[in-house]
C-alpha cells in the first residue's frame, strides 16, 4: 500500500494552493472569427471593460426578467435636457456597476451631454480590482433621426 | 459532475443557472457569473428561448386535458369533443296568465290567438328588462267577451322569457358541405333556438329542425341541428352530413334561425309584467284593441350565465360515460343535471332495489332544486324530466320522484372567552362565532353526501379570534311532520343519524308544543324509556301515556294516534328534536340532507380569566 504524506509533513511533490488567480474569459461580442474558426476572446481587463460596455449601454427592461439591470443611458436621449440631467446619469452608471461589476471599481465619471445635438458622452475611468489596471471608457450615443 | 443540462425547469433564473452549471466544466470561459458580460448575455438568450419554449409545450400539454385546461375555448373543445355541449346562457323564466276582455263585442272572433315573441316590459333593481313568450297562444271567448290564453300544451299558466329576439338567417350556397353558421352573440340561450329550413328565399313553408340533444335516433332523414359554443365564445350551428348523421340543407335553401339573446340571472326576481302592445281584435265592422290583463303566477327564476369551466369539467365525462343514454343510476343524474342544471343544486338517482322500501323497476331521483325555483316550476320540471328518460331509457323503467328527507340540525356552542386577548366585546364575538357557524353550514349542507362534522366546526370557532380558548358543541336532530289537523294519524320519522338512548334526567325527545282538546302539550320520550308521551305543559304531567315510541340506532321515531286540534308558533308543522346518539357527526344516508336550524340554535359564550 502506497503512503503519502501531507504537504505540511513533508510531501513536497504537491503545493498548496495558497490564493487564487482569478482569470476574466469572456466571448468578444464582435464575434470575430480566427483562423481557426473559433471566435476571439476578451480576457482580463478587455473583458472587463466589455463587460462594463454592457451595462452602461444597456437600458432598464431590456435583460430579460432583470428590470434594474442597465445605466439606462439610451433612455435618457429621449428625456427632456435639464440641468441635473448630467447628475443623474452619473448615479444611475455609478449604482448599476456597483450592482452588477464588482470587478471595477468606478474612479471617474465624466458626462457631456449636448441636447442641441441629441447626444451624449459618457467618459468612464475605473480600475480592475484584481489587476490594478485602470482603464479609459468613452462612449458617446446620439439619436440616430 | 454535471455533465449534462437539466431541462426539467421551467424557470427563466433556474434555467440560465442550469446552462452555467454546465459551462463550469469548460475552463474556456469564466465570465458567465458577471451579468454584464457578453456570455451572460448569450446566457440570456439561450435561457429566454428555452422558457418561451419550455412554457408554451407546458402549456399546450396542459390545455390538451379537460382537467388541467384552464381557457375556456380548451375546456369547452375537450367537453364537446367527448359530446358534451356546455350550457349557454339562460333566459330568467316566469309564468303569468294573460287573459283579454272584449265585452260584448259584436261580432267578436271565438278563438283569438297572440304571437310568440309577445313583450313585455319589467324592472329588476330599477334596470328595465323586456319578457316575451315563446310560442303562438290561443284564447277562446267563454261566451261573454273573455279570452283567457292558453299555450299549446292547454296550460293558462303562460312561460315568458327575458330576452331579445332575434333572428339570423343563411342562404346556403353551393358547395356547403360541412358548412357551419356562425351566430356571433355571445348572449344567445341555445334552449330557446328555433330552426327552420325553407326550401327556398320565397317560399313560406319549412320544415322544422330539433337539437341533436333531443334525438332518440338518427338516419339520413333526420332533421336535426348541432348548435355549440366556439372558442370565442359565439355559437355555431351545423347540420348532419346528409347520409347517416341526419338531413343536410341543400343549396338554395334559407336556414333561418330565432333565439332569445337574453341578459341571463340579472332578470330574476321581476315580479310585475306589462304588455308593451295591445290585441288587436278584427270583427266585421273593423279592428278593436283591447289591453291584455297580466297576472304574474311566478316570478322570474333560473335565469343563469353560460356554464361556468369547473361546471363543465365535472359533468362532461359524466355525461360521457352516460353516452346520453339512461342505463345506470348514474347516467340519469348526469343526463339530467346537463338538461335541467340551471333549476337544479343538486339530484341523487338510486335504483328502486336499493331503496329503503324496495321496489323493483324503478328508479328513484331526489332532486334539491334551487332556492327562487317556484314549485309550479318544479312540478312542471318533474314532467319534463320523466319525458327525457322516455326518451333516453334503455330499458323501461319507471321513474319516481322523491323529495330530499330533510333532517335539521340544532346546534348548541358554548366556548370560553378570555377579554384579555382581545379589544372587542363578548357580543361582538358571540356574534362573530354565530356568523361562523350559520357559514359552516350554509358551505358545508344541503346537499346529498355533505356530513355535519363537529370538529371542522370547532375548528372554525377556535380560530375566531385570540380570545376563544376552546369550544363546544352539542347537537340536535330535528324531523318537521305537518299534521292534518284534528284528524288522529301515524306518522314515522327517518332522521338522518342514530338517536341518543333514553335518559333517566331529561328526555331526548322533546317537540314543539301544539294544543289537543285545549291543553297545550308537547312530545316527548317517557325517562329511561323508549315510549312516546303527550305532556301538558301547564301542569307537567302525562296528558297521553303512549303516543309511540323510538328506535335509537335506525333513528326512527314512531308517532301513534296522534291528533293535533291547532300548532303553536304560526308554522304549519310541528318540530320534533333528539339529541343525537354521535354528536361529532351526522352523515345522512340515501335521499336525505342535513340543513341547519337557526331558530333554536344559539351561541353562548363563557367569560374566564384563564388562559
Amino acid at each position: 500500500m502506497a503512503r503519502q504524506l501531507s504537504i505540511e509533513d513533508g510531501n513536497l511533490a504537491s503545493s498548496i494552493l495558497t490564493s487564487r488567480q482569478k482569470s476574466y474569459s469572456d466571448i468578444d461580442l464582435l464575434f470575430d472569427k480566427k483562423p481557426s474558426g473559433d471566435i476571439y476572446k476578451k480576457q482580463e481587463a478587455a473583458a472587463v471593460k466589455q463587460a462594463v460596455k454592457n451595462i452602461v449601454s444597456t437600458n432598464r427592461y431590456e435583460k430579460p426578467f432583470n428590470m434594474t439591470f442597465g445605466s439606462n443611458i439610451t433612455g435618457m436621449l429621449f428625456e427632456l435636457a435639464h440641468s441635473q440631467m448630467d447628475r443623474s446619469i452619473e448615479q444611475d452608471i455609478r449604482s448599476t456597476l456597483h450592482k452588477y461589476e464588482p470587478r471595477a471599481k468606478i474612479m471617474d465619471i465624466n458626462i457631456v451631454s449636448n441636447p442641441d445635438a441629441y447626444s451624449l458622452r459618457v467618459r468612464l475611468t475605473f480600475r480592475v480590482l484584481t489587476t490594478g489596471e485602470v482603464i479609459d471608457l468613452e462612449t458617446t450615443i446620439s439619436r440616430l433621426r | 459532475m454535471v455533465t449534462t443540462i437539466r431541462s426539467t425547469d421551467l424557470d427563466f433564473t433556474t434555467i440560465k443557472n442550469n446552462l452555467k452549471l454546465s459551462l463550469k466544466n469548460n475552463t474556456e470561459f469564466a465570465d458567465y457569473n458577471y451579468e454584464g458580460s457578453g456570455l451572460s448575455n448569450l446566457l440570456d438568450v439561450l435561457a429566454y428561448n428555452t422558457h418561451y419554449n419550455a412554457l408554451i409545450a407546458n402549456m399546450a400539454l396542459n390545455e390538451s386535458y379537460l382537467t388541467t385546461a384552464q381557457l375556456r375555448s380548451s375546456v369547452v373543445s375537450l367537453a364537446e369533443a367527448i359530446g358534451y355541449m356546455p350550457a349557454s346562457k339562460t333566459a330568467s323564466t316566469a309564468t303569468v296568465n294573460l287573459s283579454v276582455n272584449t265585452g260584448n263585442l259584436a261580432g267578436r272572433p271565438s278563438v283569438l290567438s297572440i304571437p310568440r315573441g309577445t313583450q313585455f316590459n319589467t324592472t329588476v333593481d330599477d334596470v328595465a328588462y323586456t319578457f316575451e313568450t315563446i310560442g303562438t297562444l290561443t284564447a277562446t271567448d267563454d261566451g261573454f267577451g273573455l279570452y283567457v290564453f292558453k299555450d299549446n300544451l292547454n296550460q293558462e299558466a303562460i312561460t315568458i322569457k327575458e330576452g331579445t329576439n332575434t333572428r339570423k338567417t343563411f342562404i346556403v350556397s353551393e358547395n356547403s358541405i360541412d358548412t357551419t353558421y356562425v351566430i356571433p352573440d355571445k348572449n344567445m340561450d341555445t334552449t330557446t333556438a328555433f330552426v327552420s329550413v325553407f326550401d327556398d328565399l320565397n317560399t313560406t313553408t319549412f320544415a322544422t329542425y330539433t337539437d341533436l340533444k333531443q334525438a332518440d335516433a338518427i338516419d339520413d332523414q333526420s332533421k336535426v341541428y348541432i348548435l355549440r359554443e366556439t372558442p370565442n365564445g359565439f355559437y355555431e350551428l351545423s347540420f348532419g352530413d346528409g347520409y347517416t348523421l341526419g338531413k343536410a340543407p341543400a343549396a338554395g335553401n334559407k336556414i333561418v334561425v330565432d333565439y332569445l339573446s337574453t341578459n341571463g340571472p340579472v332578470a330574476n326576481g321581476a315580479t310585475t309584467f306589462t304588455p308593451i302592445s295591445q290585441v288587436s281584435v278584427t270583427t266585421g265592422s273593423g279592428t278593436n284593441s283591447y289591453n291584455l290583463t297580466t297576472t304574474t303566477v311566478t316570478k322570474s327564476v333560473s335565469g343563469s350565465n353560460a356554464e361556468t369551466l369547473e361546471s363543465i369539467r365535472k359533468n362532461a365525462p359524466f355525461s360521457y360515460a352516460s353516452q346520453n343514454r339512461m342505463v345506470t343510476a348514474v347516467d340519469y343524474a348526469a343526463l339530467i343535471k346537463r338538461n335541467f342544471g340551471y333549476l337544479i343544486k343538486d339530484i341523487q338517482a338510486y335504483g328502486g332495489e336499493d331503496a329503503v322500501r324496495k321496489e323493483y323497476g324503478v328508479v328513484f331521483l331526489s332532486i334539491v332544486f334551487k332556492d327562487d325555483v317556484t314549485q309550479q316550476t318544479i312540478d312542471k320540471t318533474k314532467g319534463d324530466i320523466t319525458a327525457l328518460a322516455t326518451q333516453l331509457q334503455v330499458i323501461t323503467f319507471d321513474v319516481k320522484f322523491e323529495d330530499p328527507d330533510i333532517t335539521y340540525l340544532e346546534t348548541e356552542v358554548n366556548f370560553q372567552f378570555n377579554p384579555k386577548f382581545t379589544s372587542s366585546s363578548v357580543q361582538e364575538i358571540q356574534s362573530r362565532v354565530d356568523d361562523v357557524v350559520t357559514n359552516y353550514f350554509a358551505n358545508n349542507t344541503g346537499l346529498f353526501n355533505q356530513s355535519f362534522r363537529r370538529s371542522n366546526l370547532l375548528a372554525l370557532v377556535d380560530d375566531v379570534d385570540p380570545s376563544v380558548l376552546s369550544s363546544r358543541a352539542d347537537l340536535k336532530l330535528q324531523k318537521r311532520f305537518v299534521p292534518f289537523i284534528g284528524t288522529t294519524e301515524s306518522v314515522t320519522l327517518r332522521y338522518a343519524s342514530p338517536i341518543a338512548e333514553p335518559s333517566d334526567e331529561k328526555p331526548v325527545i322533546q317537540s314543539t308544543p301544539f294544543f289537543l282538546d285545549g291543553y297545550r302539550v308537547e312530545i316527548r320520550n317517557q325517562l329511561d324509556s323508549y315510549k312516546l308521551q303527550l305532556h301538558a305543559t301547564a301542569t307537567d304531567t302525562v296528558y297521553i301515556d303512549n303516543v309511540g315510541e323510538y328506535a335509537p340506532s335506525t333513528g326512527i321515531v314512531s308517532l301513534t294516534g296522534i291528533k293535533v286540534d291547532s300548532i303553536i308558533g304560526g308554522n304549519n308543522f310541528i318540530k320534533i328534536s333528539a339529541d343525537a346518539a354521535n354528536m361529532s357527526v351526522s352523515s345522512p344516508g340515501q335521499n336525505q340532507i342535513v340543513v341547519f336550524d337557526d331558530g333554536p340554535s344559539f351561541v353562548q359564550a363563557k367569560i374566564v380569566t384563564t388562559s
